[in-house]
């Protein structure tokens, strides 16, 4: 296991996608309040630069005695690939719908620093 | 250079990139003067929409690119983005530009829709093909006025950086194989172009015909994903009013449409090809057999199937789909493919064809011009 | 030999508009005239649009025409022709010509004279074999009319669907312009039956191909399932489903093998294009193959010979597709296709669920046990978080920041400040 420091915390602005570079490797990082999500910015799908596409919340949808309802996530970003807008999970990297899985990363915080571990694949 | 691993390694042909210009001013300044006093007076500017009004689908939030294909400033196609994020980024040996689909000759005026079909051909010669060796483009016509397109296919036509007649507009309102549009394909074909219509842009631009049947759908994913609809009405048309008979040599490339609806599509057609001959007797031959002699596909958008083996099941119950793809990536629009993904997504012996061999056979490429690459 | 077979698609007409014009009321049949009050038969009106494309050499099988009765009009040689002493038990009546009702202009008529076509099938053909079966056309103009004509025909038991028909608004079937006739099937557990030639009719808004309008009928007929893709996708993806989760689509007169292509890139497309319709929210081919069945005339024929083969290929591709088909004869057109042919096509494993089962399951037979409409909310509701819930057609703000009135403006090379106006040009 290697653990890669990207920087302060306070280098990360909240809710934004910051761009690295650890070990060769685009990786986005993104403070979301008090949590930070690290994701490799590579598309499952075409391999397109993951991390550069549009930054929301997730969308599910589900029935109630009204009709389906439509919530959206406060709690749960996802990143919009800038290629053919697929949608992954910042936390699990999962697709919308099963099938595909961007890589992440788990993240620590320790001295104020932003620690990056990379596992073996 | 993308981080995937290919299985195809050879030369890529893409034949379906777009490119726009900064600012309309390139074009207008390549009008007549008449035809920019109307611009400019009736646009109040010299950044005055050459649009007309047609069917709105607006993509999030305004942006129909790949998000990193968009320049700094928001304007055009960048050629430097271009050629770093495709062109070297991949064993490109020529793409083939069209436009941004070419949708600005679908104008009220049919005169001023030749002035800017004859501007936009210039703008496209002038300013892209001399920018790089692996540049080569389709022209834009006034479909409207056939034999005013005919000679337009004639006075840039024999340049040796054009590729193919682009049908940006179908400006009868009638499938594309109504004689009306008869000279068009008699020019092409003495040019040895191919013509080549994207999937549903000149009706949705244009809307002299639907660009779906059925009624007008309420949401961008529904006209998206039916965008092979009218071309499947024009290949129809071809077979049945004849036109591949009255043109042996002519050819069509379908761009943009996807591929999945092949199989279908010429079962059925075939499947009435005694009524088609009973109708119009110069149906000689079946459906299937004047569309595997006379037109290709572009692979764009390719299909994803859960199983990568369904789709090319469906591909091989139809058979020699292999001979009919060309592969394209719609380079900078956002659903644009990445030439490796396609590639192994495919059987590995159809992909010499499907990334050259068969652009080749379909796209004019002169000899001169394919020794310089 | 096959078991039991439910015809799913048989068609049935009249000899004389009369038959159903007799049954309007006083009023009515004053308006449509009567016919011999003028010279040479004239002097009433014709309450059919005319049908622009015509197949060259007729439009029905010759063996089903008789000297006194145009094909499809004669329940006695329907019945003979159909059941004969054939395997098939049961048959839907669909229509012919008729589906064009819906969608001619003076609405009042077309509602008048579809309840008059639901009293005529129920009195001159239900009544004639009990075999046979009805679907309620729906005068779907006027949707609200289109509801209350299902409640009032569709509570006889032996009316076994809804028929859209003609598309009376112009609009993919989706549209929320159509829901209540949805809401009123789905209330009487009847299937709504889209049936191909409802976008063909002189009368009909909309086109029946994209494109522009075919020259000839080979080209029309050929391309007859374009419309129906727009309309199955159409309700998927505007949430019919959603909103009326029981309800059940029968897709009647394209074959089958359009279904890969089309899910094929519908639900790729939908990945990244649900944010424009997030109600959408699985694939839409799961909808699909919960809430649609297809009949399986014409089937389709690859001009190969092992083209038989080459379809089920095909549609194995997609997977399934033998849990979606029912078997359809179309009886009397000219593609007719009959049992044992269609038994020879399909795979042996196939034909108890193709030509039986599945059309037992999803018709309201008289026999079947009734499927009280859900009520949205009846499915399992997913544990989640919600902030701000929103009603399909709604939507919701997703996005990484507020989203605050956006006007703005922005400096020029030359010093000026403009306003923003999205980018034309």
């Amino acid at each position: 296991m290697t653990v890669v420091d990207v920087g302060p915390v306070d280098d990360f602005p909240d809710r934004t996608m910051k761009l690295v570079e650890a070990n060769g490797v685009e990786i986005g990082v993104c403070r979301w309040g008090s949590e930070i999500f690290a994701l490799r910015s590579q598309c499952p799908h075409q391999a397109a630069p993951l991390c550069h596409g549009f930054l929301q919340t997730a969308l599910s949808s589900r029935f109630t005695p009204d009709g389906v309802e439509v919530d959206a996530h406060a709690e749960e970003p996802v990143i919009l690939c800038p290629w053919h807008r697929w949608e992954f999970s910042l936390r699990s990297g999962t697709s919308f719908w099963p099938g595909y899985r961007a890589r992440t990363y788990p993240v620590d915080v320790a001295g104020g620093r932003v620690l990056i571990q990379l596992r073996r694949a | 250079m993308s981080t995937l691993r290919s299985a195809y390694q050879g030369p890529i042909i893409d034949i379906d990139v777009h490119q726009r210009w900064r600012t309309v001013d390139e074009l207008i300044d390549r009008l007549p003067q008449r035809w920019r006093d109307y611009v400019l007076a009736r646009g109040g500017g010299p950044r005055a929409a050459l649009m007309p009004a047609g069917l709105s689908y607006p993509f999030q939030r305004g942006v129909n690119k790949r998000l990193e294909a968009v320049p700094e400033d928001g304007l055009g196609t960048d050629f430097e983005l271009m050629r770093s994020q495709h062109l070297d980024a991949y064993p490109i040996e020529l793409v083939n530009l069209s436009f941004d689909i070419g949708h600005e000759v679908t104008q009220r005026n049919p005169v001023f829709s030749a002035a800017i079909a004859r501007a936009m051909n210039d703008w496209v010669i002038e300013t892209w093909l001399p920018r790089d060796t692996r540049i080569r483009t389709t022209i834009v016509v006034p479909s409207e006025l056939p034999d005013e397109a005919a000679r337009e296919i004639h006075r840039v036509g024999a340049h040796p950086g054009v590729t193919a007649v682009l049908f940006s507009w179908n400006a009868f309102g009638k499938p594309l194989g109504h004689p009306v549009y008869d000279p068009i394909y008699r020019a092409a074909e003495e040019l040895a172009l191919p013509i080549a219509i994207h999937g549903a842009a000149g009706e949705t631009e244009g809307n002299m015909a639907h660009a779906v049947a059925g009624g007008i759908p309420n949401s961008r994913l529904e006209w998206h994903t039916l965008l092979q609809q009218p071309t499947l009405t024009h290949v129809a048309s071809f077979v049945a009013h004849g036109t591949f008979e009255k043109f042996p040599r002519l050819k069509v490339l379908l761009l943009e449409t996807g591929l999945a609806w092949v199989p279908n599509f010429l079962w059925r057609l075939d499947a009435h090809y005694r009524i088609l001959r009973a109708e119009s007797d110069w149906v000689r031959r079946l459906p299937s057999e004047y569309f595997r002699q006379h037109c290709k596909l572009s692979t764009q958008p390719f299909e994803l199937t859960p199983r990568k083996s369904q789709l090319i099941e469906l591909f091989e119950a139809f058979g020699g789909m292999d001979d009919l793809l060309c592969f394209s990536s719609d380079y900078p629009h956002w659903d644009a493919d990445n030439p490796f993904f396609v590639a192994n997504r495919l059987p590995r012996d159809w992909l010499p064809k499907v990334f050259r061999e068969n652009a080749r056979q379909m796209l004019r490429l002169t000899e001169t011009e394919a020794a310089a690459v | 030999m096959v078991g039991p077979v439910i015809d799913a698609c048989v068609h049935h007409h009249w000899n004389s508009q009369l038959e159903v014009t007799d049954r309007m009321s006083e009023g009515w049949r004053e308006h449509l005239g009567v016919p011999g009050s003028l010279p040479g038969g004239a002097g009433a009106m014709p309450i059919l649009p005319a049908a622009p494309y015509r197949h060259p050499s007729g439009d029905y099988l010759a063996s089903a025409e008789r000297d006194d009765h145009p094909a499809g009009t004669d329940p006695a040689l329907t019945v003979s022709q159909v059941f004969g002493d054939g395997p098939v038990r049961r048959a839907i009546l669909s229509h012919d010509r008729g589906m064009f009702i819906p969608s001619v202009p003076n609405t009042y008529r077309a509602s008048a004279v579809a309840a008059a076509m639901n009293d005529w099938t129920t009195e001159r053909w239900l009544e004639a074999d009990d075999r046979f079966f009805g679907l309620v056309v729906v005068p779907n103009q006027t949707s609200d009319d289109g509801a209350a004509e299902i409640r009032r025909a569709g509570a006889r038991e032996r009316m076994v669907g809804v028929l859209m028909a003609a598309n009376g608004l112009g609009k993919p079937f989706g549209h929320p312009a159509y829901h209540p006739i949805y809401a009123a099937a789905a209330e009487l557990d009847l299937p709504v039956v889209l049936h191909a030639g409802g976008d063909v009719g002189a009368d009909t808004l909309t086109h029946p191909t994209a494109g522009g309008l075919p020259a000839t009928f080979g080209e029309i007929s050929a391309l007859a399932y374009s419309p129906m893709m727009t309309h199955v996708q159409s309700l998927i993806v505007q949430g019919v489903f959603e909103k009326y989760p029981s309800l059940r689509v029968f897709v009647s007169g394209v074959g089958a093998a359009w279904i890969p292509g089309l899910f094929f890139r519908l639900d790729v497309n939908w990945r990244g294009l649900r944010r424009e319709v997030p109600w959408v929210r699985r694939p839409p081919s799961e909808y699909f193959r919960e809430h649609v069945r297809v009949a399986t005339w014409p089937f389709d024929r690859p001009a190969e010979s092992d083209g038989a083969e080459r379809v089920v290929r095909a549609l194995d591709a997609f997977g399934g597709t033998e849990d979606l088909l029912c078997f359809a004869s179309g009886y009397p057109h000219w593609n007719t296709d009959t049992v044992a042919d269609i038994a020879d096509r399909l795979p042996d494993s196939w034909h108890r669920k193709v030509f039986h089962d599945n059309a037992r399951d999803w018709f309201r037979w008289p026999d079947r046990e009734r499927v009280r409409p859900s009520a949205p909310g009846s499915e399992g509701v997913e544990d989640v978080e919600a902030v701000g819930g929103v009603e399909v057609g709604a939507m919701p703000v997703t996005g990484e920041r507020d989203i605050p009135p956006a006007q703005r403006f922005y400096p020029t090379e030359d010093g000026r400040e403009i306003e923003w106006v999205p980018a034309a040009d």
